[in-house]
């Protein structure tokens, strides 16, 4: 379907070109605007009152105590949901518990106690595997070490997710190829990640957390380890995925600038929430 | 995901592992080395016996008295090695000679011997004696006349000397002249050829005629062993088994009884394989001690390789990668570790296995042993990847992608 090829069906690519002609992204992952599926054309990028039945992500009353010698509260009884094609950004003192919270949206890690609910469903309640596949199927990530697999090319790194979902090796060239075209990364291909710099390593690893077409991206300060230049590059990458595709993205940042211009700021002081603000119009993002 | 992306995946970081985790492979190599190498030994004796063996005549069946079957080397040239059997059983010349019309027999040569000094000049030695029946003689020790003629019926005091007794003991030409045994003389008539078998005591024996010897023993009732000569076109060991049903009927006996001996030389090729097995097994069981250590050592470059890939581990949890194709992942990789080693391993059997051969033991490294190197190898290599393998696959994907 479109340029996602492998997309899981119930996704579609309602992005729109902004008319800006030298950005890869939105002009080839915009080609489709929508998608039919038997027969309905669906529009994803809904307003957000449509969606209400169904958050993307809910947590509810959600800890994370760190055991050990000296035991840390890092999560207390946090609540939040999450919906789809939200852009929120989470905020706060380092520290604070961001991370574990993302870890926590991202089932990388379980909480020691409240429930976390991914499209409604419990994940405590989950197998081991089921977690895996949900990862694998729904959840993009970037994160601020980019963690790309130092002994793969960089074809290969955006490869990987592909492969671990059992894609057919042609299709999986075609993917690659346009997700490293579309962060302008197609000519080091067969770099290694030590040939890269920063900046293209954070777009290679964007290009892999969009090779299974997520529904949710979650960036753990993606620009933390980037100049100024290539922080303003990685972002609009990251900022185009939600405009373009209406994929629900959750970034931490430390940068003010940066979370002002998201719909939502969730701000997090000693593992609480202090604030949850929104923007008037969040959530819209087509005219 | 599919097994050969897996292998691809465990292929490439074997590649860019450190060299500290490869050094491990080292006790794997050794142990592949020393397995194969020490097990080429046996094959190596067992090749050279089997090429003795040749020497004994392939259509000889030997039948001596008493029971522990397959224990005891009774070799178609009459001599026997080894220890006597313990059992008790005699074999009459009477029932000797009831076997003669058996399917398949052409010669029967009913024995009697033993050992006798032999006098010569001022040369007084103690050599073994075979009584055989000329009408037999030589064929009935896999034998030719080298020179001289051979023994006649009737022929009471002539003598055919083993090649070795005629060259080496006595060191001269020895035909027609007259040796002593136990005092009786001898004139010798013939000398034979060289058996060119170690196993057969042909050329270490002086033959005299049956008659000859029951006299010089005072054996007249009982045989020492019989040697049959089969028919051409004749399958020796079938005319054995109807030379042991014969003999049990004589006997009154049941198999598990058996008060005899038969022997072909498939059966002795047999008993001599087992015991070179056994040499196979034992030396190679040694050598499986140091393969085992080895596999300690891939156990601990695979805990080094999954503490170094903990990052990677962790991303590949966070991609959604599932525990068991973790696991599988390195599974395959500590197998791969193992069939490099096995490889290297071989390599070097090749070269410590023609050192061997320059110290002058036989040995011979055969394809199957290869296989049984590098296949050992890689079960090594697996099964000590199981427990790094199952540590890399329960990582907590978020402790592993803070690991620093
Ligand atoms: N494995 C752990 N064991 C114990 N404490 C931990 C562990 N991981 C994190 N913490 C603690 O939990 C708290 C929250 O950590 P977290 O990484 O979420 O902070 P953060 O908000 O992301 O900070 P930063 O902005 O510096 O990245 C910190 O005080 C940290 O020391
Ligand atoms: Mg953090």
């Amino acid at each position: 379907m479109g340029a996602w090829a492998t997309g899981n069906p119930s996704r579609g690519n309602p992005g729109i070109g902004n008319g800006r002609p030298n950005f890869n992204l939105g002009s080839i992952w915009a080609q489709t605007r929508a998608v039919h599926i038997k027969g309905t054309r669906v529009n994803y990028n809904m307003p957000a009152q449509r969606m209400q039945e169904q958050p993307l992500l809910h947590l509810q009353e959600v800890s994370k105590l760190y055991s050990g010698e000296t035991p840390f509260l890092a999560l207390d009884r946090i609540s939040i949901e999450i919906k789809k094609g939200e852009l929120v950004s989470i905020v706060g003192p380092s520290g604070s518990g961001k991370s574990t919270l993302l870890h926590m949206l991202g089932c990388l890690d379980m909480p020691t106690g409240g429930e976390i609910f991914v499209e409604g469903k419990a994940v405590s309640k989950m197998s081991d595997d089921a977690v895996a596949d949900l990862r694998r199927d729904t959840i993009g990530f970037v994160f601020q070490e980019f963690n790309l697999a130092p002994t793969l090319s960089t074809f290969a790194n955006v490869e990987l997710p592909l492969m671990i979902r059992g894609v057919p090796k042609e299709t999986r060239r075609e993917i690659v190829e346009r997700n490293l075209a579309a962060v302008g990364m197609s000519d080091k291909a067969h770099n290694l990640p030590s040939q890269l710099s920063g900046g293209q390593k954070q777009r290679v690893a964007i290009a892999r957390a969009l090779a299974n077409s997520p529904k949710l991206i979650l960036a753990d300060e993606p620009t933390g380890n980037l100049d100024s230049k290539s922080s303003a590059e990685v972002m609009s990458h990251i900022l185009q995925l939600h405009k373009k595709l209406g994929i629900t993205v959750i970034l931490v940042t430390h940068d003010h600038a940066l979370a002002e211009k998201t719909d939502r700021i969730i701000r997090i002081m000693d593992g609480k929430i202090e604030s949850d603000t929104r923007k008037k119009h969040a959530g819209k993002n087509t005219g | 995901m599919k097994n050969s992306e897996l292998a691809e995946l465990a292929f490439n970081s074997l590649r860019y592992r450190s060299l500290r985790s490869w050094l491990a492979i080292l006790g794997i190599v050794i142990g592949v080395a020393s397995i194969i190498s020490l097990i080429s030994i046996s094959v190596g004796i067992n090749d050279s016996i089997q090429k003795n063996l040749g020497g004994l005549g392939a259509n000889v069946v030997t039948i001596s008295p008493g029971g522990l079957r397959a224990d005891r080397f009774v070799v178609g040239g009459g001599g026997q090695f080894g220890a006597p059997t313990a059992t008790e059983g005699k074999i009459t010349f009477r029932e000797a000679d009831q076997l003669r019309s058996i399917a398949g027999v052409s010669r029967l040569d009913a024995r009697v011997q033993g050992n006798a000094r032999v006098n010569y000049r001022n040369k007084n030695t103690s050599i073994s004696i075979i009584g055989t029946e000329p009408s037999a003689f030589p064929l009935s020790a896999a034998n030719t006349i080298l020179y001289g003629r051979s023994l006649g019926i009737g022929d009471l005091s002539s003598a055919v000397l083993g090649y070795s007794v005629a060259t080496s003991t006595f060191n001269e030409s020895m035909l027609n002249k007259q040796i002593k045994i136990n005092n009786v003389p001898f004139r010798v008539v013939g000398v034979l050829n060289q058996s060119g078998s170690s196993f057969s005591a042909t050329d270490r024996s002086i033959f005299i005629s049956q008659k000859a010897a029951e006299k010089l023993f005072s054996q007249n009732q009982y045989v020492s062993s019989i040697v049959v000569v089969a028919a051409d076109g004749s399958n020796p060991d079938t005319v054995a088994a109807g030379i042991t049903q014969k003999l049990l009927s004589l006997h009154r006996v049941s198999v598990e009884k058996q008060d005899f001996t038969v022997t072909t030389a498939t059966t002795l090729q047999s008993t001599i394989s087992s015991v070179t097995n056994t040499l196979a097994i034992f030396l190679g069981g040694i050598a499986s001690i140091s393969l085992i250590v080895g596999g300690i050592g891939v156990a601990n470059a695979m805990f080094t390789s999954v503490l170094e890939q903990t990052k990677y581990i962790g991303l590949l949890k966070s991609l959604g990668t599932r525990r068991g194709t973790v696991m599988k992942l390195f599974l395959f990789e500590a197998c791969m570790v193992g069939l490099v080693g096995g490889v290297i391993g071989v390599a070097l059997s090749f070269a410590v296995s023609g050192v061997l051969g320059g110290f002058g033991l036989p040995t011979r490294i055969t394809p199957e042993l290869i296989l049984l190197g590098i296949g050992f190898s890689i079960i090594i290599g697996a099964v000590s990847g199981i427990l790094p393998a199952r540590n890399a696959a329960s990582v907590p994907p978020v402790e592993a992608l803070r690991y620093e």
